[in-house]
């Protein structure tokens, strides 16, 4: 699995948004920086409402009507060109949007529209990006997709949305997302609301399909054994900022920051047999991101914090090869013990 | 388990919710004008039984508030004293078919069998009576006296309630209190008021708000129509307004506005009431009204 | 027992008339249709069958008038009027109701919604006056006399005109009917708002349709397949529900405005004791009910394919 040589795809430029509400500007997204290259998959972990989903939907300028880009920009690069997404009219952004781009929520009970059949999705997806195809090569296409996704093409495809499991809607839905070939496909929670073992079976699949084709992925969760299965490169978010990015074995590893050190360690280890320290959760509870002070974020929080922590952010820190930190005290964050 | 002092705890929060709804507080504040000038009227504003030919129809005054009736009497007094017997009347008519409805909804679904599905049928039936023209109808038939007309609007308007409450019972059925409840070999009557009913409470009290405008509207008709015995009330006063054509007499408008805007703050303040309490027990309503 | 009609009716021509009872049952009898010889369940049943048959007896007050005649003369009106409510309300209903759920943040929605809450909860025939009085009894300051003619507007047509006369009889047919149509209307149209606004905010928040936007989909498509295709079907329910009570919610205001449908002649019926009238109006109702209640459910078994089963 080298990634050296790989091309740049996504580029998130010094990223800010904030959300417009009554009590003030909620600063959602704080200067990320965040690279997607061809083939590559990135997690971003981090706790919910630390603004993980927020970013992935300005990717696509979803964003609900009360959010505000601050500053910065995303890139996309396509054909040796640059599209800047962050500028692009409606109508251009539309062409992006699942062609190229495929955001995908979790799969709750209404990712699909009740009153028509799942083949309707698929064919108004296609139909809506003018490719010329025909409504039997769409039918056609989408029944290999599913097969792959080990379903029975043919019943779903006539099947309303009520007539699937949580566990069929959710591979029909990735099977949707690869219908246009993107380059990109984002997916927010892909196995939460999901039981163990559908959620064993998404994750395969995902892993057979990525096998097949060629694609970057982003994937937001919270359950980091996903992320350590499926990615190539972590970002951990904390306070609508990216705190720490590298390599996945770096970050699993040996991890920078005290927050993923405490997002890592919070993961009960089956084989071991004693408990470590904070083993359930980090204690206390992100910051009210309206007001928000200048000091790390996380040093309330903080095992590892000093002075300098509650006095000013602190700014980035190359720990290693692309291994990324904002910590003043890094190099205190011990690896993580693997005893088994 | 419910203990009653959960309950007064819920009620106070809830009430300190429903007082920051500025339509909740307003409806709360007319009918409570209403119940005062219904408990006080007699004593301060006594109905004057007199007929006074010299006065017929004269116009709003400082004397006569809002001018005077085809027989020359006060109309101010009729309005303070003729909200009474409805709203007693819509409380009879709500308290008799919310119990129904609590009673056979609760029971069905408990009972089960061939007990719940005649019910249910028997429900659906029901509901496609047409309650107005019934009731026009009977009172062809019979003569209503007020106590009879709420027990007939009870009996017809006990349906809708049954249902809604079956189906919340069914699901409540699942829940472990009950189970336990049952384990514990508590009897039927326990189990729906110690323990189904007060988790139903905010549901119960809407329907009541709903039934009451319910019955207000079509006693009101009723009086409206004449097939009611006359009292002093507003629809009696509409009835009468209409038929001595005080509609066409400029003077005397307000002989059949009064009644009239009256009975609409009657029941907009039930709707009121009764919107801001979904407000406040339906979480996802509230965050649709908020944003 | 005051609840047998033929009783009354009996004991009501032997008063009356001062005829005697043989005479009184004979007529009666004819009347009805019945042998009253025979116990009273088995006359019942005799009615009911004569009923299925389509035969719903004679008139009291108008003697050889058959009901079933009445029925069809003064149907039509009433199914006019409230027909064109129910049909304008809806309309109007959706149109203010979907202005306002997309507008929330404009300074007229908050208007629309209110007064919308607000005459949804005053009963019919309240607002039957208030306009009666605002068009046609108020002289409005600089007028020599009030909007409207509101007393040569009662009835349902005016006397001698027929639909011979063509365009003249249906602009007639309009000015008559307009009072109560616009009752009807006003009745009805916050219900449609309010139920419309709601189901419209609620379908945006969907997540069907979010996706729909990320799958780059247009914005008509996803406003006709996905929002008002979901938003639509409580409205649909609601109008096959409200089709059921056309006949039953005309009484007040076809008495306010003297508009002799269905209702009025109920009215009538009730107050000269015409009791095959009365049942046979009743029956009417109740059974257009009954098949808009059966009508909602098809309706709802074809927009809604959650409802439908066994496929």
């Amino acid at each position: 699995m080298t990634k050296a040589m790989k091309k740049e795809l996504l580029k998130i430029n010094d990223l800010s948004i904030a959300y417009n509400t009554p009590r003030g500007k909620l600063h959602a997204v704080r200067n990320v920086n965040l690279t997607v290259h061809e083939n590559e998959v990135v997690a971003l972990i981090g706790e919910s409402g630390c603004g993980k989903t927020t970013l992935c939907l300005s990717i696509v300028q979803l964003d609900e009507d009360n959010a505000q880009l601050l500053n910065g920009e995303i890139n996309y690069y396509k054909d040796g060109e640059v599209k800047i997404l962050t500028q692009m009219s409606e109508r251009d952004i539309k062409i992006i949007r699942w062609q190229e781009i495929a955001l995908m929520f979790q799969a709750s009970q209404s990712v699909f529209n009740p009153v028509i059949k799942i083949k309707e999705h698929f064919i108004d997806t296609v139909k809506a990006h003018d490719n010329g195809y025909s409504r039997k090569a769409i039918i056609d296409k989408s029944k290999n997709l599913l097969s792959k996704m080990q379903l029975d093409a043919d019943r779903v495809l006539n099947s309303y949305a009520h007539e699937l499991s949580g566990g069929m809607k959710q591979r029909a839905l990735i099977a949707l997302s690869f219908i246009l070939d993107p380059k990109i496909v984002i997916f927010d929670e892909p196995t939460t609301a999901l039981d163990v073992l559908t959620q064993r079976k998404i994750i395969d699949l995902l892993r057979l399909i990525k096998e097949e084709y060629d694609f970057s992925i982003i994937i937001i969760t919270h359950d980091l054994a996903i992320a350590a299965e499926l990615a190539d490169k972590v970002a951990t978010m904390y306070a609508g900022q990216i705190v720490e990015n590298g390599k996945t074995e770096d970050i699993f590893y040996s991890p920078s920051h005290p927050y993923s050190y405490g997002l890592i360690n919070a993961v009960p280890k089956l084989i071991s047999d004693k408990c470590e320290g904070d083993l359930s959760s980090i204690p206390g509870s992100p910051p009210d991101l309206i007001d928000i002070e200048n000091k790390c974020q996380f040093s309330p929080r903080c095992n590892f914090a000093t002075e300098e922590c509650f006095r000013d952010e602190p700014t980035i820190s190359k720990v290693g090869e692309s291994h990324f930190v904002a910590c003043y005290n890094y190099k205190n964050v011990p690896p993580i013990r693997r005893d088994n | 388990m419910v203990s009653t002092q959960y309950l007064f705890k819920k009620f106070k929060v809830g009430l300190k919710a429903m007082l920051s709804d500025k339509i909740g507080v307003l409806g709360i504040s007319i009918l409570l004008i209403i119940i005062l000038l219904s408990a006080i009227s007699p004593y301060i504003f006594p109905l004057q039984s007199r007929a006074d030919p010299t006065q017929i129809f004269q116009p709003p005054s400082g004397e006569n508030w809002l001018g005077t009736d085809h027989m020359g009497r006060d109309i101010w007094p009729q309005i303070a004293n003729g909200g009474r017997g409805l709203l007693l009347l819509a409380f009879i008519t709500a308290s008799i078919s919310v119990m129904i409805g609590i009673f056979l909804g609760t029971a069905a679904p408990l009972i089960g069998g061939k007990f719940d599905e005649i019910l249910l049928f028997f429900a659906d039936v029901w509901l496609t009576i047409p309650r107005f023209p019934l009731l026009v109808v009977l009172s062809g038939f019979f003569n209503l006296t007020s106590y009879v007309l709420a027990l007939v609007l009870a009996i017809l308007s006990w349906a809708g309630l049954f249902r809604s409450i079956r189906a919340e019972v069914l699901s409540l059925k699942e829940r472990e209190y009950v189970e336990a409840a049952k384990m514990l070999d508590l009897s039927m009557i326990h189990v729906i008021f110690k323990e189904i009913t007060p988790n139903m409470m905010p549901f119960i009290i809407m329907n009541f708000t709903l039934m009451m405008r319910h019955a207000i509207y079509a006693q009101v008709g009723l009086f409206f129509l004449g097939l009611l015995p006359l009292e002093v009330n507003w629809g009696v006063m509409l009835n009468i307004a209409w038929a001595q054509g005080a509609i066409y007499h400029p003077d005397a408008l307000w002989f059949i506005l009064a009644p009239a805007i009256a009975i609409s703050l009657l029941i907009l303040s039930l709707v009121w009431i009764n919107r801001s309490l979904e407000n406040l027990f339906n979480p996802v309503l509230r965050t649709d009204h908020d944003d | 027992m005051p609840s047998n009609p033929v009783d009354i009716y009996v004991n009501e021509l032997i008063s009356s008339h001062g005829i005697s009872v043989e005479a009184a049952r004979s007529r009666a009898s004819a009347l009805y249709a019945l042998d009253l010889d025979m116990p009273v369940w088995r006359q019942y049943i005799s009615y009911l069958g004569n009923l299925i048959q389509g035969n719903m007896g004679q008139s009291i007050r108008s003697p050889g008038v058959r009901v079933s005649t009445i029925i069809r003369a003064r149907l039509p009106w009433t199914l006019f009027t409230v027909g064109s409510g129910l049909i304008i309300s809806t309309i109007l209903g959706i149109v203010l109701g979907t202005i306002s759920a997309f507008k929330r943040d404009k300074w007229y929605e908050p208007i629309i919604t209110g007064s919308a809450s607000i005459i949804s909860a005053i009963p019919d025939f309240l607002i039957g006056i208030f306009l009666i009085i605002f068009f046609g009894i108020i002289t409005w300051f600089g007028m020599d006399r009030p909007l409207l003619p509101i007393q040569s507007m009662r009835g349902t047509h005016t006397m001698g005109l027929s639909i011979d006369d063509g365009f003249t009889y249906i602009r007639d047919i309009f000015a008559h009917g307009m009072f109560p149509i616009i009752t009807y209307v006003l009745a009805q149209i916050g219900m449609w708002v309010l139920l419309m606004k709601g189901s419209t905010t609620s379908t945006l928040k969907k997540e069907y349709v979010k996706l729909a936007e990320a799958r780059g989909l247009s914005n008509t498509k996803i406003m006709s397949k996905y929002v008002a295709r979901n938003a639509f079907l409580p409205i649909a329910t609601e109008f096959a529900m409200r089709m059921g009570f056309i006949l039953g919610g005309s009484l007040i205001i076809e008495q306010l405005f003297v508009y002799e449908g269905l209702g009025l002649e109920l009215l009538n019926a009730v107050h000269g004791r015409d009791y095959p009238v009365m049942q046979g109006i009743l029956l009417i109702i109740t059974a257009c009910i009954v098949f808009s209640n059966l009508f909602a459910e098809l309706i709802y078994g074809a927009l809604d394919p959650r409802t439908r089963r066994g496929e």
